[in-house]
C-alpha cells in the first residue's frame, strides 16, 4: 500500500507542478507524501505548520482537484505535520560547526551512552559501512531490526577483532530501541554477564539476577568467547536463552570465531547458538578500506588528501581499528607541522607504529606445526605414510609455499630429499582440502595466529 | 491601503521585522514585509523566514483598508535615514508603496501580497505567562553554552522545564560544558521544551530590555511569545535534552570561594596570554591562601596571578578552557564565586557561594 500512495502523490505533484511556478512548487510540496487514507480522505504530511497553513488557504481545492483526476474517489485531504528526518536537516544545515573538535577539551562522556541500554549512540547503521566483506552480517542485521524475535533467532556474528562486530551489534540495539521507545533493549559483554554473576551469586541475589535479564525483548551479548570454561555462567545463561528464545525475544552474538571452535562450550549451549543465524565479518577489502577511512574524514571534517588516504588504506589491511588508529596518527602528526605531509613521511609514521610482519624462518614453521600436532619435528621429516604425519607434512609445505613464498625444490629438499612435484601436489592438495573442511582450515588459521602472534 | 502613523513607532516595528525575513532566493516573497491592517486603529507588520515569524501591531489611523509586501531591507534603510519627524503616511497603489510626509513622497516597490506567507495559528490552551525580565535572563544566563553544530540538535537548543514541583529552569550544554539557571517560581503545565540556539538569539533581541509579562503559548509543532504588541513564533527543536542531572557531580575534593571581581579581572589578563587552546592552569593549594592562575603562550609570553581564595580540601593543578570558565562568571549574582573541584578529569562546578540559582559546570581539558 505505501508504494500505492507513493506512486500516487508523485503522480498528483507532476501535475501539481504543471500549474504552479518553479519556488512555489519547491517551497511549498518539498518534503511532503501522502501517509495513508481514509473514507476518501487523504491524510498528507507536510514539513512544517507554514506548509500546512499555506496549503490549506492557498492550495487546497487545487490538490483535491489533482488527487481526484488520479483517483476519483478521493473527497478531502487532511494535513499532518511530520518534521524531515534527521538526515534531511543534516542535509540542509549549512552552518559548520565552529568549535574546532580539540581533542584535549573533555566533554561529558555519559551523554554519549544511553545508560538503561548501555548502548552507545554513536553507532548507528548510517555511519556503518558495507562492503562485500560485510553485507551478509549487515543484511541479517537489517532483517532483525525489521523482524525482531522471528527473522534469525538467535544471530551469531563472528569476525576478528576490530572489524565492526560491536559497531553491527550496537546498531540493531540503537535501532530497535529508536523504533520503539517500549522496546526493553540491553546490550553487554560476556564479561560483563560472568562479573555480574559472579557477585549476584556472591550478594545471594541470584532471583533478581534473573528477573533482570529475562525481561528484554533484544538481548545482546558481546564477545561470547569468553564463556569458554566458565560452566556455572554457561548453565545459567542457558536458562536465560531458553526463556528469551520461547517468548520470541531476539538475542544478538558475536565472537571472535564460530561457536564450533569457542573451545569450553557446552554441547547444548553451542548447539542453540547454531540454531539461528550465523554470519561472518571478514576482513576488508582495499575499496572498503578507503570507503571507511573516507566516512571517517568527512565525519570529523579533517583536512587530508585522497592520495594520503589510499596509502593508508593499502597499508594497513587487517583491522578497521588500526584503521582508524593509523588515520588519528597521521591527522595528529599532521596537527603538530601544521601542514600537509607528503605520502613519503606518512609512510614512514606507519612503519613506526604498525607491528612489522613477523619475518618467519623454515624452521620456526616447522617447530609450530610440529608442536600443533604434537609430534616430533624429525617425524616430519621420515619417508613414512602414516596419516598422522602425512597431513602435518603437507600442511607444512603448504605453509612454507604460501606464506614465505619458498621454492617447491628447496622444500622438497627439506623433507627428505623429496621431488619437488610431490611438494607441488601436496601444496595444491591442501588448498583444494581447505575450500571444502572447514575443520582444517579452522587448524590452519589457528597455525597462522601461532605464528604470527608470538 | 492608506494610514497615518508615527514615525518612531514604525521604525521600530520595521527594525523588529526586518531581521527576521528570510533571505530565499527561490521565493523572493520571504525577503519582504507584509504591511496590512484590518482593524481601524492597528497597523500590522509581519515577516518571516518560514522558520520563524514575527507579527508587529502599531496604532495608526486608518483611512482605507488594505495590504501591501515591500523589501524589508529596503523600508529599513529607508526609515533609518528619514529626518521626518512625527506623522507618515502609507498608501498602497497597486503592488507598491507610496510614503508621503509633509515635504517629500516616496514609491517602495512590492510584491503582491496574495503571496506572502499565512502564519501558523496555534491551537492550544497551554499558556503560561512569565515576567519577560525573568525569560530573558534565564535565557541570557544559559544560551551561549549551547552546541554550535547542528549535528544533535537537542544539544543545539535551550531546554526550558517547570513543572510542579520544578521550579523554572534553563539549561545548555554542548557536551563539555552546562549551563543552568533556576527562576524562582514554578509552571505546572509548562513541561518542557527545546528552543533553538539560534532562535534563542533573536528572542533576546527582540524582547530584551522590555517590561511586563511574556505569554508562552505552546503546543507539539509550533511555539508562540506574545507581549504586548508583538507576537513572535517559531518552532521547537524535537527530541530529548540529555539527563543532565546525572552528570553533576555529588562529591567535591577541593572548594575554593574567591571574589568575583578579582577573578573576572585577573581572567581578563590571563586572557591575552592564552595559547590556541585556550587553555588556563589553574592550581589551588591548600596550604596557600590562593587561587593561581597561569597561561602561556609560545608566540605572546606567559602570566601568572595569584587570586586570593579560601580554600578547603585537597591541592590540585587543572587546565581548563580559559572562554569556557571566563563566559559563565557575569551570569553569577552573587560577590562570591564557589569553584567547587571533583577531582582530576572531572569537572568543575562553577556558582554563587550564596546563590545557587545559577550552576554551570565544565570539564577540564587533557593536559598531557
Amino acid at each position: 500500500m505505501a508504494l500505492d500512495y507513493e506512486k500516487m502523490w508523485r503522480d498528483t505533484l507532476t501535475e501539481i507542478e504543471l500549474n504552479v511556478s518553479r519556488a512555489n512548487f519547491s517551497t511549498w510540496f518539498k518534503n511532503t507524501s501522502i501517509s495513508g487514507m481514509e473514507n476518501g480522505k487523504v491524510l498528507l504530511n507536510v514539513p512544517s505548520n507554514f506548509v500546512k497553513e499555506w496549503l490549506t488557504n492557498k492550495y487546497h481545492k487545487f490538490i483535491i482537484k489533482a488527487l481526484r483526476n488520479i483517483n476519483s474517489t478521493i473527497r478531502d485531504v487532511e494535513y499532518y505535520i511530520i518534521s524531515p528526518s534527521a538526515s534531511f536537516v543534516k542535509e540542509e544545515g549549512k552552518i559548520k560547526p565552529l568549535q574546532p573538535a580539540v581533542e584535549e577539551q573533555l566533554g561529558f562522556s555519559e551523554f554519549y551512552i544511553d545508560k538503561e541500554a548501555n548502548l552507545n549512540p554513536r553507532y548507528t547503521f548510517d555511519s556503518f559501512i558495507v562492503g562485500s566483506f560485510n553485507e551478509v552480517a549487515h543484511a541479517a542485521a537489517l532483517a532483525i531490526t525489521k523482524n525482531p524475535g522471528t527473522a534469525y533467532n538467535p544471530l551469531f556474528i563472528y569476525g576478528g577483532a576490530g572489524l565492526g562486530k560491536t559497531h553491527l551489534l550496537q546498531a540493531i540495539g540503537n535501532k530497535i530501541k529508536g523504533t520503539n521507545h517500549g522496546n526493553k533493549v540491553y546490550y553487554l559483554t560476556s564479561e560483563k554477564f560472568a562479573t555480574e554473576f559472579v557477585s549476584a551469586m556472591q550478594n545471594k541475589d541470584i532471583n533478581s539476577f534473573k528477573e533482570k535479564y529475562r525481561k528484554y525483548n533484544l538481548l545482546i551479548v558481546d564477545d561470547i568467547q569468553f564463556f569458554a570454561n566458565k560452566l556455572k555462567i554457561q548453565e545459567e545463561f542457558f536458562h536465560i536463552f531458553n526463556t528469551l528464545y520461547e517468548r520470541n525475544n531476539q538475542i544478538v552474538f558475536s565472537s571472535d570465531k564460530p561457536p564450533k571452535y569457542i573451545t569450553g562450550l557446552e554441547e547444548r549451549l553451542r548447539s542453540r547458538f547454531e540454531g539461528g543465524m550465523m554470519v561472518d565479518i571478514s576482513p576488508p577489502e582495499y575499496e572498503s578500506r578507503l570507503a571507511i577511512l573516507k566516512a571517517k574524514v568527512q565525519a570529523k571534517n579533517i583536512p587530508i588528501s585522497d592520495e594520503s588516504l589510499e596509502l593508508i588504506a593499502s597499508i594497513i589491511q587487517e583491522n578497521i581499528r588500526e584503521l582508524e588508529g593509523a588515520l588519528n596518527s597521521v591527522v595528529c602528526q599532521q596537527k603538530i607541522k601544521e601542514g600537509a605531509m607528503s605520502l613519503q613521511e606518512i609512510k614512514d609514521i606507519l612503519k613506526k607504529n604498525t607491528k612489522p610482519l613477523k619475518t618467519l624462518t623454515m624452521t620456526q614453521v616447522i617447530k609450530t606445526i610440529a608442536e600443533f600436532y604434537n609430534i616430533e619435528e624429525k617425524n616430519l621429516f621420515q619417508k613414512t605414510r602414516k596419516k598422522e604425519i602425512v597431513k602435518p607434512r603437507q600442511i607444512a609445505m603448504y605453509l612454507l609455499r604460501e606464506d614465505l613464498n619458498t621454492s617447491y625444490p628447496y622444500i622438497g629438499q627439506r623433507f627428505g630429499q623429496r621431488d619437488h612435484t610431490t611438494v607441488i601436489h601436496a601444496y595444491k592438495k591442501i588448498n583444494e582440502i581447505i575450500k571444502k573442511d572447514e575443520r582444517l582450515n579452522q587448524e590452519i588459521i589457528s597455525i597462522r595466529n601461532i605464528l604470527y602472534e608470538k | 491601503m492608506k494610514v497615518i502613523c508615527l514615525k518612531n513607532h514604525l521604525k521600530e516595528a520595521i527594525n523588529l521585522c526586518e531581521k527576521i525575513t528570510g533571505k530565499n532566493l527561490s521565493l523572493p516573497i520571504l525577503s519582504n514585509i507584509l504591511i496590512s491592517n484590518e482593524n481601524n486603529r492597528i497597523l500590522r507588520f509581519t515577516a518571516t523566514n518560514l522558520e520563524l515569524g514575527i507579527e508587529v501591531e502599531i496604532p495608526a489611523k486608518v483611512e482605507k483598508k488594505g495590504r501591501v509586501a515591500v523589501p524589508g531591507g529596503v523600508i529599513n534603510n529607508f526609515l533609518a535615514n528619514f529626518l521626518v519627524e512625527e506623522n507618515i503616511t502609507f498608501e498602497s497603489q497597486n503592488n507598491n508603496l507610496l510614503i508621503s510626509s509633509l515635504n517629500s513622497s516616496t514609491l517602495i516597490k512590492g510584491q503582491s501580497p496574495e503571496d506572502f506567507p499565512i502564519l501558523p495559528k496555534i491551537k492550544t490552551d497551554n499558556q503560561v505567562l512569565i515576567p519577560v525580565a525573568d525569560f530573558v535572563s534565564g535565557l541570557k544566563a544559559v544560551w551561549y553554552a549551547s552546541s554550535l553544530s547542528n549535528i544533535k540538535p537537542e544539544i543545539a537548543s535551550i531546554y526550558l522545564f517547570s513543572s510542579k514541583n520544578e521550579p523554572l529552569t534553563f539549561a545548555a550544554t554542548d557536551s563539555f560544558r552546562l549551563a543552568e539557571k533556576k527562576i524562582n517560581y514554578s509552571f505546572p503545565n509548562l513541561g518542557s521544551l527545546l528552543i533553538p540556539f539560534r532562535t534563542a538569539a533573536e528572542i533576546l533581541r527582540i524582547f530584551e530590555g522590555r517590561e511586563g509579562k511574556i505569554k508562552l503559548i505552546s503546543d507539539k509543532n509550533q511555539i508562540s511569545l506574545e507581549l504586548d504588541n508583538i507576537k513572535f513564533i517559531f518552532r521547537p527543536t524535537e527530541g530529548v535534552f540529555p539527563d543532565y542531572q546525572q552528570i553533576i557531580p555529588k562529591k567535591f575534593v577541593t572548594d575554593a570561594i574567591v571574589d568575583k571581581n578579582i577573578f573576572i579581572n585577573s581572567l581578563k589578563t590571563a586572557g591575552i596570554f592564552s595559547s590556541k587552546l585556550n587553555e588556563l592552569n589553574i592550581i589551588v593549594g591548600p596550604d596557600s591562601n590562593s587561587v593561581a592562575i597561569k597561561t602561556s603562550n609560545a608566540d605572546v609570553g606567559e602570566h601568572t596571578a595569584q587570586i586570593p581564595a579560601k580554600i578547603t580540601g585537597e591541592e590540585l593543578k587543572m587546565g581548563f578552557n580559559h572562554k569556557y570558565i571566563f563566559e559563565c562568571l557575569g551570569h553569577i549574582s552573587s560577590q562570591k564565586i564557589l569553584l567547587r573541584f571533583s577531582g582530576q578529569g572531572k569537572p568543575l562546578l562553577i556558582t554563587g557561594a550564596d546563590d545557587n540559582s545559577f550552576q554551570y559546570l565544565v570539564m577540564p581539558m587533557n593536559t598531557m
